[in-house]
């Protein structure tokens, strides 16, 4: 997120700030690693250097919070499975010792979304929501990681939640159905970088349909979805000829809106779908 | 009668091969010679089959030659055997419960198969222990005790309806108790029933009619058992009588009452496809023919007060009413309801109008259903052009049911040929991962179904989307065949749901101190050899409620269990095993614990002589030894099974 | 591609029909699947439920059954198909497997299998690559360095990229683990 789009990152830190909740910094921290890219190369250094990611918030003691489902897979199965394993953590804690680290099991991993909606509460969300953002219409995108595989998350079942729906609503948008709605961005388990022709081809599906359904734009939790979803709109443009022009938000970048954050703050700069038609329909509104 | 503990005893050790099962590790011959070595061993020796008549010659010869006044048999398990040793003793003139058996087959050649040594030494352990027991072994009396004539059976759908009936024709008085306003359970929402295609009312509506007109069977419908009290031959049964708000007495079923009713609502028999009124019948054949109305609706506007006119049958104050009778046996017919196919939501039910279950279906092509046996689709009415039938729909799923259903390749079948039937030009899919249809006729009934067009794809699907706009279905599955993914667009999808037992089991089952098996359906006594017994004497079971069945095992079980709960009665007395706790009232302090932890329900504390003292009721007692195990003060022991006789065990086991 | 699909594309071409030996089926393939975290694969009843959810395999060859039943019988060439590579491990299959399979698990303890019989795909060996020498999959670029600091946010986030010992650190995790010889290496760029 920091290396592609910060606007998210810093969207995500007003939000935060403005709901009243602190953000501390998990200084040193690396990417998570990524659970499909990286992973398969070898479980355990993924399981390694993801312990080594949670330690750093165990010093500090604090939970650690994620905006990306990507992230919260790795981090939330890597502290899941060290908890259960204890041989397993002593494995990994064989080699992180010697270089200052140590994993303990002592804290918990939250997704935004999650936390959002189960610990802040979705009245109080709606009661944050300056600036309903009424008669928008939201296309949601929940992204695979969030919910599945559900036998390994705790929240509920994966085929029609309405998890992201409750605090999408919370800002006053309208959530709109679509076809496929739950299927992948297409980018997930490393096919973007593998094969990306290959994955547009669920790109294209969930744009069209989304479209189709009449959505203003789209919303994620993840910004590799989000990277899938907007780049991939510009690399369909490019490969296929095929433009929908669907504007592309990460929740903490929509949330901020209704809470009355300028969009120049948002960063909305690094999107590669532009959202200034978007912005133009939510002029009465910010 | 019989010889009896008190002298010196004088045990003999029999030895079984077992064939090969137990000599083929075991040292039968240095096990008998062995034994030969215990204290108070007078005799032994080893057989090739113990069981075997000449075994048992072998025993009693051995009894009368050297005056043997205790047996030890070392052979299989005495779950199989027991009773036949003990027949053996007692025909010897020995008391049949001064005979011990140790199990050195399951519980040794079997498992040790790899390590003969270790097995004989094992054996001779076993028998060691054995010994010891039987030297401190009592005589032991069974006790009889009579049997009130009559069975209470429990729901009345085809399999309590049959049970019924048969007993009823052996001149055994019935009560028959149905939660539902009429009997008939859920083969009278069928249609036509597999593989034969016979009307399933034509078939069913006579038996209702015979139950309701029989002289020996008093018919409790609308109404439940809400206490059980009292053991085989002698339990007292709580009945209450719902109220109907109709007086039964007075009732002609005419249904000018309904027609003038104004409230409308879903009609549960249909499963909310066509609507009843606040005062209504569940469909027009019921038994018994009487209105019911349903308070929860009802708004007292009378008028259908005025319409039944001089007959008064209709009673706003009616009050539930309480029935008690005597029985000797019970049957549990509780049957069964179908999944919930909300539970897997990739099927959308509940959210997309077309998306319906199978028993749904039944009520749509039924004549008597809310469309008059028309298949119409719920979003416009219109027959389907094309309809998926999903099977496995929460069976054969660890996420659901882990078990098979049983009924649904067939039924799916038939409903697949009754679409053909009545929209010839219907698409219709089956989508399956097998077809099971292995009974009588059913392999050449899917044969059947296949010559008429159904197309079978061998797939679980995996989701269904609905376009939004014709209400037309996705399915997704793969054709596991081509190896390829595919997706139906069809008007209508049935949902082959799996089944469930009857949720009102529950409180039965907990009444009644009967037991489920890890499915949830009641657990039988054995699986093969007594699948219409429950583990409590004098409880049987009949159709779905143990286990999923179609119509013709329902009613094979239920005429099974029907000849299992008359035999107690016929017989006129019950003799009970005399392995039963006692209490010995010096040590009781009344604690209470033995009545929380007894499974059956057969120890009570009760006021004797001013003071608290536990009671065990020895029809009920099934000899487990909980109550024994919990007793703080060491008051209550299990004859048979006493303290001194295992210790005496575990003594022999640590000192060999 | 399946048999099925070349026939397809190429009508007039006969496809090569092959059998499938019991003398290619390796019994410790299976058992290294099953206990390298896929667990009881061998439970598969072939119902196609993953296949059937899996948005990949409307778009591409992959067939997750066909994956699962490879395993099961132990063909080890299942190695080196590029379907292996086609999982986006959305987890659909996962949820919906009637055997409770862990179906996604199942595909990416293959794919490291694969991995480390030297079926290396060229992305992977990059991102681990970038994550060792970067501790990012996706490392910074000059473009968004300028946006951060236009944006107020520190030109460098508060990442291994901000702190040369973090780095170091996950580095040498990195090389006591066996990643580094199997992908590291050979996935440097002068190693093409
Ligand atoms: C869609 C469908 C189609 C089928 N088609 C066929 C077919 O074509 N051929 C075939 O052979 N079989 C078919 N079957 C199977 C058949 O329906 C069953 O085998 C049969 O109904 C089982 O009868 P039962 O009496 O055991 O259970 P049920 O019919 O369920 O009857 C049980 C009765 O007990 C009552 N009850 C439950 N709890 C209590 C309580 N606590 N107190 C009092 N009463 C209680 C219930 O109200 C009910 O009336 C089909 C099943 C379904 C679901
Ligand atoms: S869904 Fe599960 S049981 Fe069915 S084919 Fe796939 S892995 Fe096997
Ligand atoms: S996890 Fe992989 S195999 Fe399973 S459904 Fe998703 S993309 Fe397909």
């Amino acid at each position: 997120m920091p290396n592609r789009y910060p606007g998210i990152e810093l969207a995500t830190r007003i939000v935060m700030k403005n709901l009243g909740i602190e953000l501390v910094d998990m200084e040193g921290a690396s990417c998570c690693p990524a659970p499909g890219a990286f992973g398969p190369a070898d479980l355990f250094t993924w399981r390694v250097l993801g312990a080594r990611n949670l330690s750093i918030a165990e010093k500090k003691g604090v939970d650690v919070l994620t905006v990306c489902n990507g992230c919260y897979k790795t981090l939330y199965e890597v502290n899941q499975d060290l908890k259960s394993d204890p041989e397993l953590r002593e494995r990994v804690n064989e080699v992180l010792r010697p270089l200052g680290y140590e994993y303990n099991g002592t804290i918990r991993v939250r997704h935004i979304a999650e936390y959002l909606h189960r610990d802040y509460g979705v009245e109080k969300l709606r009661g944050a929501v300056k600036k309903p953002l009424e008669g928008i219409k939201v296309a949601v995108h929940y992204g695979c990681h969030l919910m599945r595989p559900k036998l390994r998350r705790e929240l509920g079942d994966s085929e029609r939640p309405h998890l992201l729906e409750d605090i999408i609503e919370a800002t006053g948008a309208e959530c709109v159905e679509y076809k496929d709605m739950m299927i992948c961005c297409g980018a997930g388990g490393g096919v973007r970088s593998y094969d990306l022709a290959l994955s547009l081809t669920l790109t294209h599906t969930k744009i069209k349909n989304a479209t189709e359904a009449g959505a203003d734009c789209m919303v994620n939790v993840c910004p590799f979805c989000h990277l899938q979803l907007d780049r991939g709109q510009a690399e369909l443009k490019e490969q296929w000829g095929v433009y929908y022009g669907l504007p592309i938000l990460h929740y903490s970048q929509l949330l901020g809106l209704a809470m009355g954050i300028p969009p120049k703050m948002l960063g909305f700069e690094a999107h590669y779908v532009p959202v200034d038609s978007f912005l133009e329909k939510l002029k009465g509104i910010i | 009668m019989s010889k009896s503990g008190g002298e010196e005893p004088r045990i003999g050790v029999f030895v079984c091969h077992c064939g090969t099962n137990i000599a083929g590790v075991v040292d039968v011959k240095e096990v008998a010679e062995y034994a030969k070595t215990l204290p108070n061993v007078v005799y032994a020796t080893d057989y090739v089959y113990m069981c075997s008549d000449p075994g048992q010659e072998l025993i009693k010869q051995a009894i009368k030659e050297h005056n043997l006044n205790r047996i030890v048999v070392a052979a299989c398990s005495p779950r199989l055997h027991e009773l036949t040793f003990r027949r053996t003793v007692s025909e010897a003139g020995l008391n049949p419960f001064l005979f011990e058996q140790a199990n050195i087959r399951e519980q040794n050649s079997w498992v040790h198969m790899d390590n003969p040594e270790e097995a004989t030494r094992k054996a001779k352990d076993l028998v060691r222990m054995a010994v010891a027991k039987a030297r401190l072994l009592e005589p032991l009396e069974p006790k009889e005790v009579p049997v009130e004539p009559a069975v209470l059976v429990i729901g009345g759908g085809i399999a309590g309806i049959q049970a019924s009936l048969d007993l009823a024709n052996k001149g055994i008085r019935v009560y028959l108790v149905e939660k539902e306003p009429s009997i008939g359970g859920n083969m009278i929402r069928l249609d036509k029933t597999f593989p034969t295609l016979d009307c399933s009312a034509c078939i069913l509506t006579p038996k209702m009619v015979d139950v309701s007109r029989h002289p020996n069977i008093t018919l409790y419908a609308y109404s439940e058992v809400v206490e059980v009290d009292g053991y085989i031959g002698n339990f007292d049964v709580k009945i209450l009588k719902k109220p109907r708000y109709v007086r039964e007495d007075r009732c002609t079923g005419c249904g000018k009452c309904a027609e003038v009713c104004p409230v409308t609502v879903p009609n549960e028999f249909d499963l909310g496809l066509g609507p009843r009124k606040a005062i209504y019948i569940p469909f027009p054949q019921a038994v018994p023919a009487v209105y019911t109305i349903d308070m929860d609706h009802c708004i007292k506007c009378g008028l259908c007060v005025k319409a039944c006119g001089e007959l008064e049958a209709i009673d706003f104050d009616q009050k539930p009413e309480e029935v008690n009778v005597k029985v000797g046996t019970i049957i549990v017919a509780t049957g069964f309801e179908l999944f919930d196919a909300r539970q897997k939501p990739e099927y959308g039910y509940g959210i997309y109008q077309n998306v319906i279950t199978s028993l749904q279906f039944e009520r749509l092509v039924n004549a008597s259903g809310p469309t008059g046996g028309q298949i119409v689709r719920p979003s416009d009415g219109k027959p389907p052009k094309s309809v998926a039938i999903l099977l496995c729909v929460g069976s054969r799923d660890q996420k659901a049911l882990p078990y098979c259903s049983r009924i649904c390749c067939m039924y799916s079948l038939k409903h697949a040929h009754q679409i053909k039937e009545k929209i010839p030009d219907a698409e219709v899919y089956i989508l399956y991962m097998d077809i099971r249809s292995f009974g009588k006729g059913y392999e050449e009934f899917y044969n059947r179904v296949q010559h008429e067009g159904v197309k079978l794809i061998r797939g679980r699907a995996s989701e269904i989307w609905e376009d939004p706009e014709t209400k037309n279905l996705i399915v997704r599955a793969e054709d596991t065949f081509l190896g390829k993914p595919v997706e139906l667009e069809v008007e209508m999808v049935i949902l082959a749901t799996g089944v469930i037992p009857n949720p009102a089991t529950e409180p039965i089952r907990k009444a009644l101190f009967i037991t489920q098996s890890p499915d949830g359906f009641l657990l039988e006594a054995h699986p093969k050899l007594n699948p219409m017994s429950t583990t409590v004497d004098g409880i049987y079971l009949a159709g779905m409620c143990q286990g999923p069945k179609d119509i013709p095992d329902t009613v094979a079980q239920a005429s099974a269990a029907a000849s299992a709960a008359s035999i107690p009665i016929l017989q006129g007395k019950i003799v009970i095993e005399p392995i039963v706790a006692n209490v010995d009232e010096n040590l009781c302090g009344g604690c209470g614990i033995c009545e929380s932890v007894c499974p059956y329900g057969a120890v009570t504390v009760e006021e004797v002589g001013g003071k608290r003292k536990a009671r065990v009721n020895e029809a009920k007692c099934k000899g487990c030894g909980s109550c024994g195990a919990a007793c703080p003060s060491g008051a209550i022991t299990v004859l048979h099974f006493k303290d001194d006789q295992i210790l005496a065990q575990v003594d022999a086991l640590l000192t060999g | 591609m399946s048999e099925l699909e070349q026939m397809e594309e190429k009508p007039t071409q006969r496809a090569v029909f092959e059998v499938i030996r019991s003398s290619e089926f390796d019994p410790e393939f299976a058992k290294v699947v099953a206990s390298s975290g896929a667990d009881e694969i061998v439970q598969c009843f072939q119902c196609g439920t993953c296949t059937g959810s899996c948005p990949m395999g409307r778009v591409s060859a992959i067939r997750t059954r066909q994956i699962i039943r490879m395993a099961v019988l132990g063909l080890k060439k299942v190695l080196a198909t590029d379907e292996l590579w086609h999982c986006t491990t959305c987890g659909t299959c996962y949820d919906r497997c009637p055997r409770d399979l862990k179906v996604t698990e199942a595909i990416v303890v293959m794919r490291m299998l694969a991995v480390r019989e030297g079926h290396i795909p060229p992305n992977l060996a990059r991102i681990v690559g970038y994550v060792y020498q970067y501790g990012h999959a996706v490392p910074i670029n000059e473009e968004i360095r300028n946006l951060r600091k236009k944006l107020g946010l520190s030109e460098l986030p508060p990442t291994t990229h901000s702190y040369p010992q973090a780095l170091e650190s996950v580095q040498k995790a990195m090389k006591a683990t066996s990643i580094y010889e199997t992908v590291v290496e050979r996935g440097k760029p002068d190693r093409g």
